[in-house]
């Protein structure tokens, strides 16, 4: 799999963008949608290659911290859309939306991570994960950027984590002096099964 | 050779299995070519039970040569299965080649030809030779290869050797860890082991160490093999084991474990090899790299005969005039109709915008025209698709009627087997879930119902036994019904197994129904696991045959009368793709509740709510049901409003009425799973699309009405409303 051909899908064409955006940002064009200072430019433009050795991580801020998922991984990046709230299920599944047919529930990344919750606002975004075919959309605060970091800027995760957090993290990242906690998709996603 | 005629149903059946075995022998080719000698033994036990199956029907209809062919291969496949044959090109070409001769045959018998088993003399021994020969000088050259005490390898099982072998042949690494575990917690230790070994080696042997160890404690020598070298197996097993020894690294180049992304931690030998190998291709059906793996180089390559499922023999004349279908292509199908409805709503509501806002002319009567036109075609595109999945039942029930005789004939019984309404249509996924439960209720009738032929002539009653087996619609239901005339259920019996097995107390089984003793029997435990046969192997008991049936969203019911017979009702939904539902509101939540399940709706407004045992109830029809707040199992906030409905639903002869604050509309819904990861979400069937692209939850009608009854049976209330 090329990086090429997943950065494709990060792109949005006219009709995602219409079905994606809510009701009350219908009015903005797709161009202001794209140059919505939370999507980065490197993100959309997908000519670039990645070398060996080298991931690309999508960067975002949940409560006060600055998280990271692997680009490959994200599915799609969206609004917060009208959540369909889920009786009986655990706390941090916070509603399902529907995706072109398929329904994908929406966990609310503060509550797995133990921190704290402040309300939906105009930054926050769901990432939607593929999460091996059967997408899991994850709330996150503000997307910052995507970055790129050597296999080497990354360190195994402390060990001194909070408790709970600790299980669905895969690494620290550092970038300059900023410090991303890489987040293991695959045990996010995880959390539904238990 | 000589002419038969054969059921078209035979020749459909075995088509379809051969179509598999030819699906699951290219996957085997495919995966093979990769340079991969793992063949995923799932694939092995398909082909199995596909040659299995193929012999069982062939035999049913006296195709010897094809019973016969297929026997062998069995024979073949399973020695694979248990690794005493090993799959090369060479096997791999005798499998495909019988396959194709299967298409002949199966094809010579649609047109009423039947060959005898000497036309497939070569197969049949290239298939014993594959069988016998093979491994055994291999086992000798292999095992020579490492270093391995004799007296250990003398006291393996042929399953540890097997594995042994495997993981020499796959170039792993082989180690003894020697371990010194302390008596009393030796078991513990030896799974921390197990657990850290976990995907990164395969444990082939715990065996108990002879040299000795500190005092109090147990050796063990345990075998591994692994891709891991010797260093990063100490580091891995550090603190748990006292030595690593390698016992054999066959080769140095090691190939990347396949489908491991860790690969990069393996061994730094990989990377000069994984240069000359092309990187995996995945699923692509294109040609698989060019693997370095010399093993089966100078073989012949095995012919891809028979194209992708089905698709070869195009020069052979077809024996059935049908396409089939993955029928989860229709479901996709039926999505996009969904989807396309909500076009047409948004269509719909801009031509009243336009109407409004400019007056009903011009271009505002075209639009409008034609979204009407729009509407009237897609209801006609939804109720074709809806046509391709509605299959007739006849298939069914003569494979059901088969199915008795044949038990009949096993048990010494005389059975007629009566059907009607088999052109009655239904759902084809519904009829494939039907078969399983549908085939214990016939097995059920012949072997409990009817009587054996001596009694039933002391009875009065004729000697042959008959079962009824009809269909019949019923607006949006099918209802089937499997009727015997023998003996009834003895209710003292039932009760008294039910007694036995602390299915009911004492004191409760006095106050029971007759209806609630048949109900007795589709108790989980009720059922004993009987004597395995070829019909009963599955250990399906009249629980599971519940359970299935509601799945379906269908009910059963039992009626009997002592002497007369037994007769079980199924009634099920036409489908489950689409639904008519009745969508409401509880406490600003919007749900779909199916109708299927939904016998009327009431205000509540002159209703009368009495409490029993704290539990509301109210009167319908004379019969006191149980009322139902969402509001209490679901933890919504908010109170019931004056005005409140509430919708009468049953299972059976359960009922519940669940209150709605507010009844929104009746809509065909296409439910939506809410996929493997919430599926167990009890209370809620699914999720569907509303026309303003709002998703809503869909009750399960049926689950709910379950917990209740449950929870009626002296559960626990706030056990079950978790």
């Amino acid at each position: 799999m090329s990086a090429e051909q997943d950065h494709e899908n990060l792109t949005l064409d006219d009709g995602l963008t219409d079905f994606f955006v809510t009701a009350d940002e219908r009015q903005t064009s797709r161009a202001s949608y794209l140059a919505d200072p939370a999507f980065s430019s490197v993100a959309l433009t997908s000519s670039t290659v990645v070398g060996e050795g080298t991931v690309e991580l999508l960067a975002f801020w949940v409560s006060n911290e600055e998280y990271a998922v692997d680009i490959r991984e994200i599915h799609e990046i969206m609004k917060v859309p009208e959540l369909t709230e889920v009786p009986r299920a655990p706390a941090f599944l916070i509603g399902l939306i529907s995706l072109r047919g398929t329904v994908v529930p929406i966990l609310d990344l503060r509550l797995i991570l133990g921190l704290s919750v402040t309300d939906v606002s105009r930054s926050s975004r769901v990432l939607v994960l593929r999460a091996g075919g059967e997408p899991v959309g994850i709330l996150v605060d503000r997307v910052t950027s995507v970055v790129r970091l050597e296999q080497g800027a990354i360190s195994n995760r402390p060990k001194a984590m909070r408790l709970g957090a600790a299980e669905v993290i895969d690494g620290v990242g550092r970038i300059d002096d900023r410090v991303l906690i890489i987040l293991d998709t695959k045990a996010v996603v995880g959390v539904l099964e238990k | 050779m000589s002419k038969v005629s054969v059921s078209p149903e035979f020749i459909a059946e075995a088509q379809e299995i051969v179509d598999a075995l030819n699906r699951d022998l290219i996957a085997v080719d495919q995966e093979t070519r990769d340079g991969n000698q793992d063949v995923d033994p799932d694939r092995i036990n398909n082909l199995f039970r596909s040659a299995h199956s193929l012999k069982g029907i062939s035999g049913m209809f006296g195709l010897e040569a094809v019973s016969s062919l297929s026997h062998d291969m069995e024979n073949l496949l399973d020695g694979m299965r248990l690794g005493k044959v090993s799959m090369d090109a060479k096997v791999l070409d005798v499998l495909f080649s019988c396959v194709d001769r299967f298409g002949v045959l199966i094809d010579e018998a649609a047109h009423g030809i039947v060959s005898d088993p000497s036309g497939s003399e070569t197969l049949h021994k290239q298939l014993e030779e594959a069988a016998t020969g093979t491994s055994d000088e291999e086992k000798v050259d292999l095992l020579d290869t490492i270093d391995l005490d004799k007296d250990i390898l003398s006291v393996f099982t042929e399953y540890e050797e097997h594995r042994l072998r495997e993981n020499i042949k796959r170039n792993k690494n082989l180690f003894t860890l020697r371990a010194s575990l302390d008596l009393a917690t030796f078991d513990e230790a030896l799974a921390a082991l197990d657990e850290i070994l976990q995907g990164k080696a395969e444990v082939i042997s715990k065996l108990p160490s002879a040299d000795e160890v500190e005092p109090g404690n147990l050796g063990f020598d345990i075998i591994v093999g692994s891709p891991l070298n010797e260093d990063e197996m100490e580091k891995l097993t550090k603190g748990h084991v006292l030595l690593v020894v390698p016992i054999g690294c066959t080769h140095e180049v090691i190939p990347p474990p396949p489908d491991v992304p860790t690969a990069n931690t393996a061994n730094t030998a990989n990377t000069a090899n994984t240069e000359s190998v092309a990187p995996q291709s995945g699923q692509d059906t294109g040609e698989s790299p060019a693997a370095t793996d010399g093993k089966d180089g100078g073989k012949q390559e095995p012919p891809k005969s028979g194209g992708g499922g089905g698709g070869g023999g195009g020069e052979r004349p077809r024996a059935v005039q049908t396409v089939r279908v993955d029928i989860r292509r229709l479901d996709r199908l039926m999505n996009l109709v969904g989807e396309l409805t909500l076009t047409k709503m948004s269509v719909q509501g801009i031509s009243e915008r336009l109407k409004q806002d400019f007056g009903f002319t011009g271009l505002a009567v075209d639009l409008h025209k034609e979204s009407r036109i729009f509407e009237r075609r897609l209801a006609e595109l939804q109720a074709g698709i809806m046509e391709v999945r509605m299959v007739p039942l006849d298939n069914l029930f003569e494979r059901m009627v088969r199915i008795g005789r044949h038990i009949g004939r096993d048990l010494g019984k005389v059975v007629r087997i009566e059907v009607s309404g088999a052109h009655t249509e239904l759902d084809k996924l519904i009829v494939e879930d039907l078969a399983d439960p549908l085939m214990h209720l016939i097995r059920n009738a012949v072997d409990h119902g009817l009587e054996m032929p001596e009694q039933r002539l002391a009875e009065g009653k004729p000697e042959e036994g008959t079962i009824k087996l009809s269909a019949m619609a019923q607006g949006n239901h099918v209802i089937v019904a499997i009727a015997d005339d023998g003996n009834g259920i003895n209710t003292e019996r039932v009760l008294e197994r039910a007694i036995n097995r602390n299915l009911v107390s004492e004191e409760r089984a006095e106050e029971m129904s007759k209806r609630d003793i048949y109900n007795l029997l589709f108790t989980p435990g009720f059922s004993t696991v009987e004597q395995v046969t070829e019909y009963s192997g599955r250990g399906v008991g009249m629980d599971v045959v519940k359970t299935n049936i509601a799945e379906l969203s269908g009910i059963i019911d039992v009626d009997s009368a002592i002497g007369k017979g037994t007769t079980f009702t199924v009634t099920l939904p036409i489908t489950l793709a689409i639904i008519p539902a009745l969508v409401v509101s509880i406490s600003g939540q919007v749900y779909a509740l199916p109708l299927n399940n939904v016998l009327e709706t009431i205000s509540l407004v002159d209703i009368v709510i009495k409490t029993i045992e704290g539990r509301e109830v109210i009167s319908v029809r004379g019969t006191t049901v149980p009322l139902v707040d969402l509001r209490e199992i679901f933890y919504l906030e908010g109170t019931r409003p004056e005005g409140a409905f509430c919708v009468v639903a049953g299972v059976g002869e359960n009922r519940m009425a669940l209150v709605v604050d507010e009844l929104i509309g009746q809509q065909d819904i296409v439910i939506k799973s809410l996929g493997r990861r919430l599926r167990n979400i009890p209370g809620i069937a699914g999720a569907t699309e509303l026309g303003d692209q709002k998703t809503i939850l869909v009750i399960d009608m049926v689950g709910l009405l379950t917990e209740l009854t449950k929870l009626d049976d002296g559960g626990d209330r706030t056990k079950v409303a978790v």
